[in-house]
């Protein structure tokens, strides 16, 4: 057994609107130079939808991520002697068309044109080229389900459903899908890094692409099965999500995470088994994966693993970190979190709740509750759990449950204020419902009701504090790194990074 | 002329190579590397790229075994010289067209594609066209060339490897040859400066590595 730490991040898609927030912040910090024009370590997408770049979660296309030889995980794109013969020409990879052809727009006409009888008018020109251009893709084309209903179709997440029929306006449904990269346990692009520039930190699991050792061979773009690695077309290397480590190192989220409005992101640790992910990664069948992967992760609460851990080079804060990470409640304890496309075998560390939805019209009162909802729960199974919809159905269980139970909570508060006459109906108590604390017992009712999806009172009230609440020290616990043991910052100061930047 | 071109100009490419790859790995080893345009235009990529790296890497190492053989000792392994004659003119008779075609494919792409055009520098273009002369020349001396070249320019090249240059020697060999070997050695001196330094590059610490790598963010942490 080896215990490592690993930095991850639960995005609660209940919660998004696709307001774009998180793009912004890390365009603006990250991928503005030449060249990184088209690279968006974070985007927002809209499903059903093909996303960015096109088909991207099409492995038949693309040939990303692992795949299952003789019990053994193998990468789709191919081994290292097919991929050394084949390094002069990679036909796997994603062309510029396929992301989408960068573009802007000459704003300063706008003000300097000369007098004339029409207003000025700016189109788009090429990033690339300079040249004019037909805009026909972008990192969010499908904007709240903008052409869908012809995209839609090729959206993979259909598997075993029919795909025409659920994109007719009646039956339509949507949501977002913000995407970074995944920071895999397994990661199949460092894996497939030629020249060892890709690599996993020890420390915090972050996955990064050393700018110094990249040399243009693109096998990692390709391997990629959330195709979260680009290739900067002026300095010619990869660049890909760094999950704002020089924050993390500070002891801040992720520059996504902390500009969320809706407070959807939830950043800290896991300690989990560095020995089994090999083993893990090597499940059986597309649906073990999921549980294969959970079961790598150590429970932080038990003294032995933070013992072990301890001896393994985890530092205390970090060991202090993981106690209270709110990852570790959402994937672990309550399992309302899910692993995007855990069939890719790639281990992700981004995982997702799964969204509620409104019920379908016609007030249907019989069956499960879940099969009435507008997105259908086979489509989120195909996206979060390799289509096994047990998961799901258990992670959307909870989340209606705590609902229930919070607005039985809320009822009971305000009739219990109602005959004391100190408050009257409808003014409620928000202190008590902030904290989640018991200002009304449960009925016994609700108890029950809450036990058939495994919940108690207290977690359904720790739960509904995490994911309505959603206070910033909670969702955020992030330890800052050993500064002690760090470079001379000062000197390093305008000495590296990027020479672009600098210049 | 003679002397200076064949005693002089060798060693002055040499020196530019090797200090200018040092400079390079040191002072912008993030510009190391091979400048992929894979992202732009990708199937005229794949054509040009296969056929012009295989069919140039054949070329090299025809050139090692040709050039830094002693005859005698591929006389002594059964490999006599008018057989090396068959073989490295046949081989160079289809090799170099396909050089020629294959760096055809990859310039016209670079040109007419605007994209890969904008991510162009003009070494990019300068390598190019030297490697595509380089496959005239040589050319030339496969399809057209009388006498053994390799014989003199090997024992030439051996010289100058040891560091007893016989300048003398290429007075006799044809001028194609002649600017054959000039233009080479000027490609090596055009490594430090352009795409080609990933010769250095091929990845064949690949093999030994861990799929997985992990490193430290601090070395004494």
């Amino acid at each position: 057994m080896k215990i490592k730490a690993q930095m991850a991040m639960v995005m609660n898609l209940d919660k998004c609107l696709a307001c774009h927030t998180c793009s912004i912040p890390c365009k603006n910090a990250w991928t503005t130079p030449a060249g990184a024009e088209y690279i968006w370590f974070n985007n927002v997408e809209t499903k059903p939808g093909i996303g960015y770049p096109k088909r991207w979660e099409d492995q038949k296309i693309w040939r990303g991520g692992w795949k299952l030889e003789e019990g053994e995980p193998k990468l789709r794109s191919g081994g290292k002697i097919d991929r050394f013969l084949k390094i002069f020409g990679n036909p796997i990879l994603p062309s510029i068309e396929d992301y989408y052809e960068p573009w802007n727009y000459n704003y300063k006409y706008l003000t300097d044109a000369p007098a004339q009888k029409r207003q000025p008018a700016v189109g788009p020109r090429s990033a690339i080229t300079g040249e004019h251009m037909k805009v026909e893709w972008g990192p969010n084309w499908e904007d709240d389900l903008a052409g869908a209903n012809v995209t839609g179709l090729e959206d993979v997440n259909f598997r075993e459903m029919q795909a025409k029929a659920w994109l007719q306006f009646k039956t339509v449904f949507m949501f977002h899908l913000p995407r970074i990269c995944e920071h895999c346990l397994h990661p199949a692009c460092v894996a497939s890094c030629p020249s060892g520039a890709l690599y996993k930190r020890e420390e915090d699991g972050i996955v990064l692409a050393d700018q110094t050792r990249c040399r243009s061979w693109r096998m990692c773009m390709s391997a990629c099965p959330y195709k979260k690695v680009y290739l900067n077309w002026k300095t010619h290397r990869s660049e890909k999500c760094i999950f704002c480590y020089p924050r993390i190192e500070a002891g801040h989220p992720t520059l996504c995470a902390q500009t969320c409005p809706g407070r959807i992101r939830y950043v800290g640790l896991m300690l989990y088994d560095a020995d089994k992910v090999k083993e893990a990664a090597s499940a059986p069948s597309a649906m073990d994966v999921y549980d294969s992967q959970l079961s790598v992760f150590m429970n932080p609460h038990d003294p032995d693993v933070l013992a072990k851990a301890s001896e393994d080079g985890v530092p205390d804060q970090f060991l202090e970190a993981a106690k209270k990470s709110p990852i570790y409640k959402l994937v672990s304890e309550w399992k309302v979190a899910l692993p995007l496309h855990p069939e890719f075998r790639t281990l992700p560390m981004v995982w997702y709740v799964p969204p509620l939805s409104p019920l379908v019209s016609g007030g249907v009162t019989s069956g499960d509750q879940l099969d009435n909802m507008r997105i259908p729960v086979k489509y989120l199974a195909n996206l979060l759990a390799a289509g096994d919809e047990k998961p799901v159905r258990a992670a959307l269980s909870r989340l209606l449950a705590m609902r229930a139970f919070m607005r039985s909570q809320r009822f009971a508060e305000n009739a219990a204020l109602d005959e004391t006459g100190t408050k009257s109906a409808g003014q409620d108590d928000f202190a008590a419902d902030l904290w989640g604390s018991p200002s009304a017992p449960a009925s016994d009712a609700d108890i029950a009701a809450l036990e058939t999806v495994g919940l108690s009172p207290e977690t359904a009230r720790a739960m509904y504090r995490m994911l309505a609440i959603a206070r910033f020290d909670e969702r955020f616990v992030v330890p800052s790194s050993r500064r002690e043991f760090a470079d001379n910052v000062d000197k390093l100061k305008g000495e590296i990074g990027y020479p672009e930047a600098l210049s | 002329m003679n002397l200076f071109f064949f005693g002089v100009y060798p060693y002055i490419c040499l020196v530019i190579m090797t200090l200018g790859l040092a400079i390079r790995y040191v002072g912008t080893p993030g510009e190391w590397n091979a400048r992929s345009s894979n992202l732009f235009a990708k199937k005229s990529l794949l054509t040009g790229s296969f056929l012009f790296h295989y069919t140039v890497i054949l070329v090299f190492f025809g050139h090692v075994v040709g050039l830094l053989f002693p005859v005698r000792l591929l006389d002594a392994v059964g490999f006599s010289v008018s057989t090396h004659m068959l073989v490295a003119g046949v081989a160079g008779m289809i090799f170099a067209p396909c050089v020629l075609i294959g760096l055809g494919i990859l310039l016209w792409r670079r040109m007419s594609n605007p994209n890969v055009w904008a991510s162009t520098v003009p070494m990019d273009i300068v390598v190019i066209v030297f490697i595509m002369w380089q496959a005239c020349t040589g050319g030339w001396q496969d399809y057209f060339g009388t006498m053994p070249a390799f014989i003199p320019v090997g024992e030439w090249v051996r010289g100058i490897l040891i560091c007893q240059p016989n300048p003398e020697i290429m007075e006799y060999v044809p001028v194609a040859i002649k600017i054959h070997v000039v233009c080479g050695f000027a490609i090596f001196a055009m490594i430090p400066f352009s795409r080609l330094v990933h010769f250095f590059s091929i990845p064949v610490t690949w093999f030994a590595r861990p799929l997985i790598s992990y490193r430290r963010r601090y070395e004494n942490l």
